[in-house]
């Protein structure tokens, strides 16, 4: 009950919250604010509001999940960039918004505007085709796309969304030509592979596991670099000899000029927040699993991603 | 089924689930009434509390504030001329010229019961043939999805307005500004001018309080002291020889075709992920004026035309859970929120949600019709009071509008820009209706414009270029001869009918 009171104290600021300025020695002296950057509903904005839900005693103050959508991303990231580097505005961030936007277009940020927080989780995306499709594996694929180029459809977001990426590397690995239907968003394409009038739709796990479990679908491969564990029987990519890893995280950051003192609670409090157990029991019950990683170690390992995803920026705009 | 469904009804039965039901239903008309507040928002905000309490509980407190705010959108667009949610675009083409003639509660009591039996009827076909509806959904791909706009943007251009080629016009122009923003294709920035805030495309709200609310505040501030006290005598004029009338029977009889032919087409429509509530209610209203005997008073006051547009709008309701739950496909943004609630709880939409969690689903289902039923009553006893408001003279209701629009925008993103946005389609909307161009066709081709362009591009990428795609698929050839028929039949039609005033 006090919970509920709390989150509908929060939801009657989250109307009036303006910016206030008064400069003052303790953080945080007012709600924080976590932007999604994508429009309401799917798993980010979940994972966002599930979070924000239970920050508040190791904050000391109110977390809000904002939206702030558009742009593939971008909208959202420019906002927190440009926000005051006092630690009240974060962002939940994937590799579409923090590190493939600004490797593409010019904006007001590039991934080092961003220090990271602490992750989350990463999810794979698997590769999934209807039961009636002529493909047993992904040898199977490989080899009919060879034969027939640019002609089996996949469909995704635009502009290197998540679900596309990972495409896009196998395709660049495996020498093959496929043909990439966009589409708005995760829930539109998945509804055109349903319906028979795409071949493949690369899906998260909580997506394509209810049709899984029923037959009506195959997954020829996970992106991930080993199995997973709610799915043991499905075979990775590098297994099938396509060395091809990619996985969205979900991952929170702050400004880069981020006070280091400011930084430090918030990844303190952050550290505490992702082990919280009604966030995990959240996460779980959506289908997928906390995978925590802190900051200070995301920090690297978004050095090596960010060169990842440029050199696959660099390869697709030298092919046009 | 019939088991699950009598264990739901249990499950639903219980005094907390009614008393989240009032409340979710309240907080929503209001959510609904303020321009600028919209149900998407309202949900969005609220979805943490459906995280703490049981689901038979949660998501129907989020459905009760949707279907309370598609409801709500209705008040201000008849009373004010100003839709307080984009379902309720259509609404304001007949509701506000009513309450101008006086007949302010009869509009509103229209909207009301014609809300609740579209609902009701989509729920209804919902719970009993929700597997059947979505596998016939799934046929819709893309080329589909491409003439089914062609036919929303031809039936709304050639009802609305003088003359089809400024309907026409009008949805050209609607067409072009839908293109501001990110391509939906491939993602490049178009009429951004370099702007961060014009890569998410003009702010469809925005657009919608500055063409009608604020573009009616200067169509007043423009006429003279005499003619603006001359306006608010004659408002009240009607108003007390209408005497706040309820409606009559037999006015509610003499939409029952409307009423029927609206619910369906809104149950079809809601079951199509990505139409949504205005493609529906505007197609219902021109599927009305088509069909209507009296098709000169749409536009100038007719009850049907509420009738249309509020039974159309709110019959997608029911019905968009219907992808939801077999697919896990949300259809727009509050079943997208819905569906973080469900994932939350542990009910993963899918073809074993009903096997697995059969009576909470069916309980959830059930709560939709009870929320239908307080509706009701809640209506019927309040409606004569809020009609009040058009009595009001429009030199103290308009300054208070001005302000809500400002604020209202304003709330929508945190946004100064959103607010610009506004004034400048304040001044479109102004123009529009001086040289009398309809602005619905601008509105639905505006909504639908990405959506649009986007099924153009997916099929004939997936056609590899070949246009006679739409032809050779059955579903998308009818409703493109649907649509030239429109177009000819309107193109031919004598009497010239009345703008949107």
């Amino acid at each position: 009950m006090k919970r509920l009171s709390a989150v509908l104290l929060i939801a009657a600021m989250a109307l009036w919250l303006a910016p206030t300025h008064l400069e003052a020695a303790k953080f945080p002296n007012k709600p924080v604010r976590l932007i999604i950057p994508y429009s309401p509903g799917g798993s980010h904005d979940a994972h966002a509001r599930a979070f924000a839900s239970v920050m508040e005693p190791y904050l000391g103050q109110p977390m809000l999940a904002v939206i702030r959508a558009g742009g593939g991303g971008s909208i959202g990231a420019s906002f927190v960039a440009r926000a005051r580097a006092d630690g009240h505005t974060l962002i939940l961030g994937d590799q579409q918004s923090i590190l493939v936007k600004p490797l593409i277009e010019s904006l007001p940020y590039t991934s080092a505007s961003f220090v990271p927080v602490g992750r989350i989780n990463y999810s794979p995306l698997l590769i999934t085709v209807k039961k009636d499709a002529p493909w047993k594996n992904l040898r199977d694929l490989i080899e009919d796309a060879r034969r027939r180029p640019g002609k089996i459809s996949f469909g995704g977001v635009p502009g290197l969304g998540v679900d596309q990426i990972p495409m896009e590397l196998l395709s660049l690995k495996a020498g093959i030509k496929l043909k990439f239907v966009p589409f708005q968003g995760g829930g539109p394409t998945w509804k055109a592979f349903l319906g028979g009038h795409i071949d493949i739709a690369p899906a998260f796990a909580s997506t394509v596991t209810p049709q899984l479990s029923k037959g009506n679908v195959r997954v020829l491969a996970i992106t991930a670099p080993d199995r997973l564990p709610q799915l043991p029987d499905l075979p990775t990519m590098k297994e099938q000899g396509f060395d091809v890893q990619f996985a969205m995280f979900r991952t929170v950051f702050a400004s880069k000029k981020t006070p280091a003192d400011i930084l430090a609670k918030l990844r303190a409090a952050f550290d505490k927040g992702v082990k919280d157990k009604s966030f995990q029991s959240m996460v779980k019950r959506m289908g997928e699993r906390v995978i925590y990683m802190s900051g200070k170690d995301f920090e690297s390992f978004m050095v090596e991603e960010n060169a990842n995803m440029k050199a696959l920026v660099d390869k697709l705009v030298k092919k046009k | 089924m019939w088991a699950q469904l009598a264990e739901g009804l249990l499950l639903s039965l219980r005094f907390d689930v009614l008393a989240v039901l009032v409340i979710g239903m309240l907080l929503g008309i209001v959510v609904g009434g303020l321009p600028g507040l919209t149900a998407a928002m309202a949900v969005a905000v609220l979805l943490p509390i459906s995280f703490f309490v049981e689901p038979v509980l949660g998501i129907p407190f989020l459905l009760a504030i949707t279907k309370g705010a598609i409801f709500g959108g209705s008040i201000p667009a008849i009373l004010i001329n100003t839709p307080g949610t984009g379902a309720a675009a259509a609404t304001v083409l007949d509701g506000y010229p009513l309450a101008q003639q006086g007949k302010a509660r009869k509009a509103l009591e229209m909207a009301l019961y014609s809300s609740v039996i579209g609902d009701t009827f989509s729920d209804v076909v919902t719970i009993f043939i929700a597997g059947a509806i979505a596998a016939v959904a799934l046929l819709v791909g893309p080329p589909e999805y491409f003439a089914i706009f062609v036919f929303s943007f031809a039936i709304i251009s050639c009802v609305t307005g003088r003359s089809v080629i400024r309907g026409l016009m009008a949805a050209a122009l609607g067409l072009f500004l839908s293109s501001v923003g990110l391509d939906p294709l491939i993602g490049v920035r178009r009429f951004t001018f370099g702007s961060v805030d014009l890569t998410g495309g003009i702010s469809f709200i925005a657009m919608l309080i500055g063409i009608f609310a604020l573009s009616e505040i200067f169509l007043y501030g423009e006429r003279t002291r005499a003619e603006r006290k001359a306006e608010d005598e004659r408002r009240v004029t009607a108003w007390h020889a209408e005497g706040n009338e309820p409606l009559t029977l037999e006015e509610f009889k003499s939409c029952g075709r409307t009423i029927s032919r609206s619910a369906v087409v809104g149950t079809i429509i809601g079951a199509i992920p990505g139409l949504g509530q205005v493609v529906s209610a505007f197609v219902s209203y021109g599927l009305a004026h088509r069909r209507s005997k009296e098709p000169e008073r749409f536009g100038k006051g007719s009850l049907e035309g509420v009738a249309a547009a509020e039974t159309g709008n709110n019959a997608v309701n029911g019905s968009s859970l219907i992808p939801l739950l077999s697919f896990g496909i949300p259809g727009d943004i509050v079943t997208a929120v819905l569906f973080a609630a469900f994932m939350v709880q542990g009910l993963r939409p899918g073809p074993r949600l009903f096997e697995e969690h059969g009576a909470i689903v069916y309980s959830i289902l059930i709560a939709m019709l009870l929320c239908n039923a307080l509706m009701l009553v809640l209506g019927h006893f309040s409606l004569r009071y809020v009609a009040m408001i058009a009595r009001f003279p429009k030199r103290a209701v308009f300054p208070v509008v001005a302000a809500f629009c400002v604020v209202g925008t304003y709330a929508l993103n945190n946004s100064f820009f959103d607010v610009k946005v506004m004034l400048v389609f304040g001044a479109v909307g102004y123009f529009l209706r001086k040289f009398d161009f309809p602005v619905a066709p601008l509105i639905i081709t505006f909504i639908l414009g990405q959506a649009f362009e986007s099924s153009l591009g997916q099929s004939l990428i997936l056609g590899d270029g070949d246009l006679s795609l739409f032809v050779r698929r059955p579903i998308s050839l009818v409703f493109l001869l649907l649509a030239a028929g429109f177009v000819v039949w309107g193109a031919r039609r004598r009497t010239p009918l009345g703008s949107d005033e």
